[in-house]
C-alpha cells in the first residue's frame, strides 16, 4: 500500500451511511462515492502491479476502496455487447497502451434486420464474476452498488452514435427494436443484482447530455427511453434498492421527469463547465440525493490547494442538509494523477473529522 | 453581368424551410408524410434552371435555412439529430450548385481550418461547428482527427489568411491544444485560433493563448464575427 494511502485514518465501513446520502438524511460523516477508479491509479496506490483479470482489478478495487474510506463499492456485470471500437495514442499520464474508443460513424447493426441477427447476449452470457468476486471479498459493513451501462449508451454503440442519429428521422423502427432489446438485457442484468444481498442499490449509466443540451430530443427520451427507466426504477424499489442515475452533459431540462415522473433516487456526475453541484444541490437536493461533483479539470490539473479548497466549498454546502456523497464529478480515469484523487479523498476525511 | 434580379422568393424560403426540417429531396419522408413533395433538391435545381444564380441560392435559399438551425441548436430547440439532416439536406443542394460556382465568382467569408487534436478521435462535435459555419457563409477546411500540429501549419501554408479552430472532447486530448496553439503562434502569431471542447473553457482558451472559445457551434460563428469581421 502506498504510503500516503495508510496515513489515512482506518476505514469503519457502513453501507447505511451512503444509503443515508441518498435517501437524503444526515449520516454520521459524509459518505464518499465513486463510478469508477482506473486500474492504473488503484495500482499506484495499492503499490502493487495491476491485476489483468476482471475478477482480481474488482477485488483490488474492492481492497483499495475499502482503505480509502468507502462504504460502498459500485461494481458491473459484464454484458457482452459486441461492436467496433477505434483506438488512439493515448496521452494519458500513466498511459503505457492505446485508448480504445467507441466508433461514431458505424456500428453492429444497421438495419431492423440486422437487429433480427444480432447475437443478443442472454442472461446466461452476462458475465457476473467480477461482481460474485467482489461480494466474496467484501468487508463488514460494506456493500456493492449494481452497475449497468444505460439504454442511450449501449443503443448508439451498437448502431454507431451518427447512423443512430440519422435513424431517429430516417429509420424509426430501428430505434425502437434496439432500444426494446437493450432495454429487455439491462433489466435482465438488474434483476439479477436484485438477487444479491450483497447488493444495496442498482445504477444506471446513461449519458445524455453534451455540454450544451441533450444529445436527442426529450420528445424521443419520453417516448422510448424513458418507459425503460421506469421499469428499472420500479424493480429496484419493489426489492428495496435505491436508483442511481448518472449522465453527463447538461440534461437540466429533464431533470423533473426523472425525478418526479420515473423516480430515480439519487444523481450522479457534475462538471463546473455545464453546472456546478452547489447549483444542483440548491435545486434538487429536497427531492433527490447527490453524487460526486469533485470536477473531474480540476482534479486533473489541480494543485493540492485547490483540490482541498473545492472539495471544502463543495462540503460546507451540503454539511447541515445532508443528501450528499462526495466524489469526482464524473470518475477517476487514468490522467488524473493519483495523488490527486488521495488529495480529494483526504480532504474529506479531514472535513469528517472536524478538522 | 448584373445578377438575376427575378428572383422567385418565395421558392427561395421554402428551400430554406426545406434545409431546415432535413428535407432533402423528394424521397425523404421528413416531417413524416412529406414524402413526394419537393425537397432541397428539387427546389435547387427547378431555381437553377429558373436561371436564379449558385450565389443567391446559396446565400437566400440554403444558408438561411442552416443559420437558423444553428440558432435554435444553441437555444436547446433542436439536437444534434435536426443538425445533421438538415446538414445533410443543406450539402445535397450545395452539390448541385457545385459546377455552377465553377463559372460564377462565389464570395466566402474565408476559410476555417477545422481538426480535432492529436491523441483525440472524437469529430461529431467537430462536425458540427463545421457545418453551421458552412451554413454562416464559411469554407472549411477540415482536417479531421487526431491531427498534429505539423497538419494545421501544413493547412495554414495552403491558407495563409485562414482562422483556425481546436476541438477536443477528453481532458486528456485539451492539453494537446496548448502544443498546436503554441507552433501555430510561433509561425504566425497574429493567427486567429479557437478552440472548442466538452473539458475546455474561456479560461483555458486564455491559458493557451488561443484566441477565444466558442461553448457552441453558434458561439464559433458569432467569435469569427468579432475576431475576423466582414470586409465592408
Amino acid at each position: 500500500m502506498h504510503p500516503s494511502v495508510e496515513s489515512l485514518p482506518g476505514p469503519a465501513p457502513d453501507y447505511r451511511r451512503f444509503l443515508d446520502a441518498i435517501y437524503r438524511r444526515c449520516p454520521d460523516r459524509v459518505p464518499l462515492i465513486e463510478l469508477a477508479v482506473h486500474a492504473e491509479v488503484v495500482s499506484a496506490l495499492l503499490d502493487e502491479p495491476a491485476a489483468a483479470e476482471s475478477r482480481a482489478v474488482t477485488r483490488q478495487n474492492v481492497r483499495l476502496l475499502h482503505r480509502l474510506g468507502y462504504d460502498a463499492v459500485k461494481v458491473s456485470a459484464t454484458i457482452p455487447f459486441q461492436y467496433p471500437t477505434v483506438t488512439s495514442a493515448d496521452s494519458s499520464t500513466l498511459s503505457r497502451t492505446d485508448r480504445e474508443w467507441q466508433d461514431q460513424h458505424g456500428g453492429a447493426i444497421d438495419t431492423v434486420e440486422d437487429c433480427e441477427r444480432y447475437p443478443w447476449p442472454k442472461q446466461d452470457d452476462v458475465d457476473f464474476g467480477p461482481v460474485e468476486a467482489a461480494a466474496e471479498v467484501l468487508p463488514d459493513g460494506m456493500r456493492l452498488i449494481g452497475f449497468s451501462g444505460g439504454i442511450v449508451e449501449f443503443a448508439t454503440n451498437l448502431i454507431g452514435l451518427e447512423r443512430f442519429m440519422y435513424a431517429i428521422y430516417d429509420d424509426p423502427d430501428l430505434i425502437s427494436v434496439v432500444i426494446d432489446r437493450v432495454g429487455r438485457t439491462i433489466y435482465g442484468v438488474f434483476e439479477a443484482y436484485c438477487q444479491m444481498d450483497a447488493v444495496c442499490a442498482l445504477w444506471l449509466g446513461d449519458d445524455l447530455g453534451s455540454k450544451n443540451g441533450l444529445l436527442v430530443s426529450p420528445d424521443l427520451l419520453q417516448a422510448h427511453v424513458f418507459p425503460w427507466y421506469a421499469r428499472f426504477v420500479e424493480l429496484a424499489h419493489s426489492n428495496q434498492r435505491p436508483f442511481l442515475f448518472h449522465s453527463c452533459g447538461k440534461i437540466d431540462s429533464i431533470m423533473p421527469a426523472l425525478i418526479q415522473e420515473i423516480g430515480i433516487d439519487a444523481k450522479h456526475s457534475f462538471e463546473d463547465a455545464i453546472e456546478p453541484v452547489e447549483h444542483f444541490i440548491d435545486r434538487w437536493s429536497s427531492k433527490v440525493g447527490v453524487l460526486g461533483g469533485v470536477d473531474v479539470n480540476i482534479l486533473t490539473m489541480g494543485d493540492q490547494q485547490a483540490i482541498t479548497a473545492r472539495v471544502r466549498q463543495i462540503l460546507e454546502r451540503t454539511a447541515q442538509r445532508g443528501g450528499y456523497a462526495c466524489g469526482s464529478g464524473n470518475s477517476i480515469p487514468n490522467y488524473v494523477p493519483p495523488e490527486n484523487f488521495l488529495t480529494m479523498i483526504r480532504a474529506v476525511s479531514d472535513f469528517n473529522a472536524g478538522a | 453581368m448584373a445578377e438575376q434580379s427575378d428572383t422567385p422568393t418565395g421558392a427561395l424560403r421554402q428551400m430554406a424551410e426545406c434545409v431546415e426540417r432535413g428535407k432533402m429531396d423528394i424521397n425523404t419522408n421528413i416531417p413524416p408524410g412529406s414524402k413526394g413533395q419537393p425537397g432541397v433538391v428539387e427546389l435547387v435545381s427547378a431555381a437553377l434552371t429558373d436561371g436564379v444564380s449558385a450565389q443567391t441560392i446559396l446565400n437566400e435559399g440554403l444558408l438561411p435555412g442552416m443559420q437558423s438551425i444553428g440558432k435554435r441548436f444553441a437555444a436547446n430547440e433542436v439536437f444534434i439529430p435536426e443538425v445533421l439532416i438538415a446538414a445533410r439536406a443543406m450539402k445535397a443542394g450545395v452539390e448541385l450548385l457545385k459546377p455552377a460556382f465553377a463559372r460564377e465568382e462565389v464570395s466566402s467569408r474565408g476559410v476555417f481550418i477545422l481538426g480535432t487534436v492529436r491523441g483525440d478521435l472524437h469529430d461529431i462535435g467537430k462536425n458540427l461547428v463545421a457545418v453551421i459555419l458552412e451554413g454562416a457563409g464559411w469554407r472549411i477546411e477540415d482536417l479531421g482527427v487526431d491531427c498534429g500540429p505539423e497538419k494545421f501549419l501544413d493547412a495554414l501554408e495552403l491558407h495563409p489568411d485562414a482562422a483556425v479552430g481546436l476541438s477536443a472532447l477528453l481532458a486528456t486530448t485539451m492539453v494537446n491544444m496548448q502544443e498546436t496553439v503554441e507552433a501555430i503562434r510561433a509561425k504566425k502569431p497574429e493567427a486567429v485560433i479557437l478552440i472548442g471542447g466538452a473539458p475546455v473553457s474561456a479560461e483555458f482558451a486564455e491559458q493557451i493563448n488561443a484566441s477565444g472559445y466558442a461553448a457552441d457551434p453558434n458561439g464559433a460563428v458569432e467569435l469569427l464575427d468579432r475576431l475576423c469581421p466582414p470586409a465592408a
